[in-house]
């Protein structure tokens, strides 16, 4: 059975302007112990995604349809009280910005040790112990001392680990991270990238990754989800997607990374912009975009198909070894 | 394309005071944002500038421009010395001095329309005669792939992409030959950055621009420089030709930099991952600036602070483990 299965999910906000439809129609699945990259442009409804596993999709955003099947669970259909104890429990998450996802006021101890003591029903002193076990896990150098000091005295390095030590300090089977390294500069997205993986290691947990960048999928996944304006393109292994793509949206984005054809070639791009998800889009969602739409392609909705062993596709015209 | 030495910079410093203290500030220190850094850039040539943030990048791409004036050293643009200029001497080399920033939200005025954004440093340079200054907002929109019949609309009715060409078609605006361009893509999507890294490329041969490229992206720098400068705590540790500082990077901070770039493959990274985090440019290491997060540091590197030394071809280097002197 597998860790996380996504069925049908769809996320709608009411706006001023018209419903967007952030999440239409998203199949996921994740076994354990591995880890899944989920990339896109922003405002393909990946956070929107994992926002909803968690539950904290507010309003005027709802979910609309679906099921998130969790160990077996549908967390959809679970109480308030029963999704606290999965947050934070069964799936940790962290988030992109450091900077402000920290309380400025509360030292990093209380507020690792906050969690413990809310999930693990334990004394003051013990979930402080355990949060300097947490802080020592994710290689903060002398973990006892500073677990007295506040968020502006650590680097953004430091305290992207302090977000996951908070994270993880429950052992959960599965941590979401939200654009982990973004805002981190290459030395400390490598130091980060090494943590998360030594970490899965050592605790055979699920990951899933959330990037806009195909090279930190690339380093850290097995498995990967290609999203486009709400919708699953491409899913299946990480390195097969990355070395033979299927999907024309996977294709084009992946070539339009500089570094990736070779340098000095002119880069390829997606022509136009990203769609506005107010206005319905028939056909396929990336038709307008796709280099290499037929007919068909505006009045049909491509059905997600399995084309090889556990990769899967949403075009009814491109199929592997095409190209 | 010629290849003058547009823009020579020898021995720059700034360094930014700190000050303590409410009633009476005293000065308790300094950043060395900058700190004795020499380079030059040819006509028409791309130097793109890599680095850690706080590294100083940005302060540098900004002196350059007389935007923030320098503590010392000199600046010259084809072969007159800026930083000697008075405010009025240097109003007409403005225009030839421009800037793109990384933000297309914040760095474009939401009051003002496309049309006024663009050509609002026509007027204060008195470019154009109003009757011509339709015909000039309309070929800068169309240069930099903009739809002409958008000039009455406002920035927010833009996506990202066209508000970073709305900065693109102002700098533009003034016919400079040299521009500063602070991370310009760093805010896109990878599908829009392609767009704009395109054009740039495409500007810069058809009217000859010299561009200061600064980025954190290896990537992106590899792609559209001529020559790059890696710069750490306030120097340049090297510089080199593109393919040279790729194929060979010789100071160990640019080898751990490209290491530490993810690639396409799993675990292809060679080389170690740096420990810690970039020192504090207020008080930086003696010696080389470097030497505590070194994975090949030396005694020497403890106290002698290394030169920037050329090594051949252009390729220069300030490390102790290539000095002759060592």
């Amino acid at each position: 059975m597998s860790l996380l299965h996504i069925n049908g999910l769809q996320v709608h906000f009411q706006t001023e302007a018209g419903l967007v439809r952030a999440v239409d129609g998203v199949d996921l699945e994740l076994e354990s112990g591995r880890t899944l990259g989920i990339v896109g442009e922003s405002g393909c409804g990946k956070s929107v995604t994992m926002l909803s596993v968690m539950r904290l999709i507010q309003p005027p955003g709802r979910i609309m349809a679906g099921s998130i099947l969790f160990e077996g669970r549908d967390l959809l259909a679970l109480s308030r009280e029963e999704m606290r104890q999965v947050r934070g429990g069964g799936i940790g998450m962290v988030f992109q910005d450091p900077m402000t996802s920290l309380n400025p006021v509360l030292s990093v101890g209380e507020q690792i040790a906050e969690a413990i003591e809310i999930h693990k029903r334990t004394s003051r002193r013990r979930a402080w112990s355990m949060a300097v076990e947490a802080m020592e896990r994710v290689s903060i150098p002398d973990a006892a001392d500073r677990a007295g000091d506040y968020p502006h005295q650590f680097s953004g390095g430091m305290r992207q680990r302090i977000m996951i030590a908070m994270a993880i300090a429950c052992k959960p089977r599965l941590l979401i991270a939200d654009e982990p390294t973004t805002a981190l500069d290459v030395t400390v997205q490598a130091q980060i990238l090494n943590l998360l993986r030594d970490l899965q290691a050592e605790n055979k947990m699920s990951i899933i990754v959330i990037t806009h960048d195909l090279r930190v999928a690339a380093q850290l996944c097995h498995d990967l989800a290609v999203f486009y304006a709400g919708r699953v393109m491409e899913r299946g292994n990480a390195e097969q997607i990355l070395s033979n793509p299927g999907h024309p949206y996977t294709i084009a984005l992946r070539n339009s990374i500089p570094g990736f054809s070779s340098s000095g070639e002119r880069l390829q791009t997606i022509g136009g912009n990203p769609p506005n998800l107010i206005d319905k889009i028939s056909g396929c969602v990336f038709h307008p975009r796709c280099p290499t739409a037929h007919s068909s392609c505006s009045d049909l909705s491509p059905v997600e198909r399995f084309v090889s062993d556990g990769r899967s596709l949403a075009c009814d015209y491109h199929a592997l070894g095409e190209m | 394309m010629s290849s003058y030495k547009l823009i020579e910079v020898r021995d720059l410093v700034k360094h930014f005071p700190v000050t303590s203290g409410v009633i009476r500030a005293r000065k308790i220190g300094d950043v060395q944002a900058v700190d004795g850094v020499s380079f030059d850039i040819a006509a028409g040539h791309t130097m793109g500038l890599v680095g850690e943030s706080g590294c100083g990048k940005s302060t540098l791409g900004r002196t350059l421009l007389r935007l923030i004036e320098p503590t010392s050293g000199s600046i010259r643009y084809e072969g007159q010395d800026i930083l000697r200029l008075s405010g009025r001497q240097m109003r007409p080399l403005r225009r030839k001095l421009q800037m793109i920033f990384q933000d297309p939200f914040a760095s474009l005025n939401p009051r003002m329309t496309v049309a006024r954004i663009i050509s609002e440093p026509l007027e204060v340079h008195n470019m154009v005669s109003d009757a011509e200054r339709n015909l000039e907002i309309e070929r800068l929109m169309s240069m930099v792939g903009l739809d002409p019949s958008h000039a009455g609309r406002y920035p927010h009715e833009f996506s990202s992409g066209q508000r970073q060409r709305i900065g693109i078609a102002r700098a533009l605006a003034l016919q400079p030959s040299f521009i500063v361009a602070d991370e310009p893509v760093s805010a896109l999507d990878v599908s829009i950055q392609a767009q704009i890294l395109n054009l740039l490329v495409d500007l810069q041969k058809e009217l000859g621009l010299a561009y200061l490229f600064i980025s954190h992206d290896l990537n992106v720098v590899r792609y559209i420089s001529h020559e790059v400068a890696v710069m750490y705590l306030g120097r340049i540790v090297e510089r080199a030709p593109v393919e040279s500082l790729f194929a060979k990077p010789l100071h160990p901070y640019t080898q751990a930099l490209l290491s530490a770039a993810p690639g396409f493959g799993k675990d292809q990274r060679q080389g170690p991952v740096l420990e810690g985090d970039l020192p504090s440019p207020m008080n930086p290491p003696t010696g080389c600036r470097f030497h505590q997060r070194c994975p090949c540091a030396m005694g020497v590197c403890r106290h002698h602070d290394p030169l920037l030394e050329e090594m051949a071809n252009g390729h220069a280097v300030a490390c102790h483990l290539w000095s002759a002197s060592a």
